[in-house]
């Protein structure tokens, strides 16, 4: 086996002169990166354009979509991904992988969560005190408090 | 282990492969081939930007969960921030990613005055990111804009805006304390350069700083958006 690449590996040096062994990339690698660049700064430029108009819950999603394809052109050229052995890519996609599992965990705690204010903070603590009706109870967390019969006397504004 | 045990075969045959010959400088012993200790370094670059990307991740993961508690704050902190600065440094890490993957491309092409050129237009490229995050700063801290408690702006109509810049100063400075090691890695690159280290043999440390410095890239790519250009 380490017969066999080492002639691939003299041969393609021979064919390829002063080109490595490891020149798998593009034909024209100095105008692909060019390209690359002008992509990349159109695209500062889009981004600071779309900043000036306000499209409300979208402007995030914009942005973030734009930076993305501007990290994936990065990653996929400058960083050798597209021409590059498969594992790097993997050992990215897993880092990416674990990120996304930290966001949307993330995600789903704050926005299940009830903010917390002097109004509903005098119940006593795990109780489901102040809890609004029309919410489940999260997670069958609360499975052991035994929920009260009787309507709570005022809250304290 | 085995190499004990067995020190005249260790000696004699070494990787079954004569064409690098047994006295390469560049083919450390423990690998069989330059291709394997090639791919070796790649993966340990990328394993160590995966912990990167974690790091920075959790900051993010931060700054999304307050940005969607107090969105007036953020709104109103961002605007304290020099956004021609911020885009002219975008533009400046773009270009010296650009010089670096074509540091890159020359070193695998043993073009060495191309190699030092390029690597001393990427370092320029990060002084002036550094220069300019210097003028920012001043300018943040000339209105009282510290970080953490000792922040303060008496005009803050949310009162929570500490924590937006909070948020700045603690990604901008990770940020830039990333630079500056990268700064620091690349001298070390331009010297072996310039002493002619690099050949398309072996130039295995310029494309995995250049790694390094494409992510330092892609985590502002994301941080100028995001601090700059919120509303």
């Amino acid at each position: 086996m380490s017969d066999h690449t080492t002639i691939l590996e003299n041969t393609h040096a021979a064919a390829h002169g002063s080109e490595g062994a490891h020149a798998h990339g593009p034909k024209n690698p100095v105008r692909l990166y060019t390209l690359i660049l002008t992509c990349l700064l159109i695209l500062t430029g889009v981004t600071v354009l779309v900043a000036q108009f306000d499209f409300g819950d979208w402007n995030v999603f914009a942005a973030m979509l734009i930076a993305t394809i501007k990290a994936s052109l990065v990653a996929l050229f400058f960083m050798h991904l597209l021409h590059d052995k498969g594992m790097n890519a993997i050992i990215l996609c897993a880092a990416l992988l674990f990120l996304g599992l930290f966001l949307s965990f993330d995600f789903m705690d704050s926005s299940t969560r009830l903010l917390i204010t002097p109004a509903n903070s005098a119940a006593p603590a795990g109780s489901d005190y102040n809890r609004p009706k029309n919410l489940g109870v999260p997670f069958g967390g609360a499975k052991n408090i035994k929920p009260k019969k009787e309507a709570p006397p005022e809250v304290p504004k | 282990m085995s190499s004990i045990s067995t020190p005249v075969a260790g000696a004699h045959e070494p990787h079954g492969d004569a064409a690098h010959g047994h006295h390469d400088p560049n083919l450390q012993h423990h690998f069989a081939t330059k291709e394997q200790q090639f791919d070796t370094s790649k993966i340990g670059i990328w394993l160590f930007l995966a912990t990167e990307i974690l790091m920075f991740g959790g900051l993010f993961v931060g700054f999304a969960y307050m940005q969607s508690r107090f969105p007036e704050a953020f709104f109103e902190g961002h605007k304290h921030l020099l956004k021609v600065a911020g885009t002219l440094n975008t533009v400046v890490l773009l270009v010296s990613s650009f010089t670096m993957v074509l540091a890159v491309h020359y070193a695998r092409t043993s073009r060495r005055k191309k190699l030092i050129i390029c690597l001393a237009i990427t370092m320029f490229c990060a002084l002036i990111f550094l220069g300019v995050k210097y003028i920012e700063y001043t300018h943040e801290f000339s209105e009282g804009l510290y970080p953490g408690r000792y922040f303060s702006n008496p005009d803050d109509p949310t009162g929570h805006e500490f924590i937006f810049f909070s948020f700045y100063f603690m990604m901008t400075g990770l940020h830039g304390i990333h630079i500056l090691a990268g700064l620091c890695v690349m001298a070390w690159l331009l010297r072996r350069a310039i002493r002619g280290d690099f050949t398309s043999n072996y130039y295995t440390p310029v494309d995995v700083v250049g790694l390094y410095w494409h992510l330092v890239d892609i985590i502002w790519i994301y941080l100028f958006p995001l601090l700059y250009l919120i509303r």
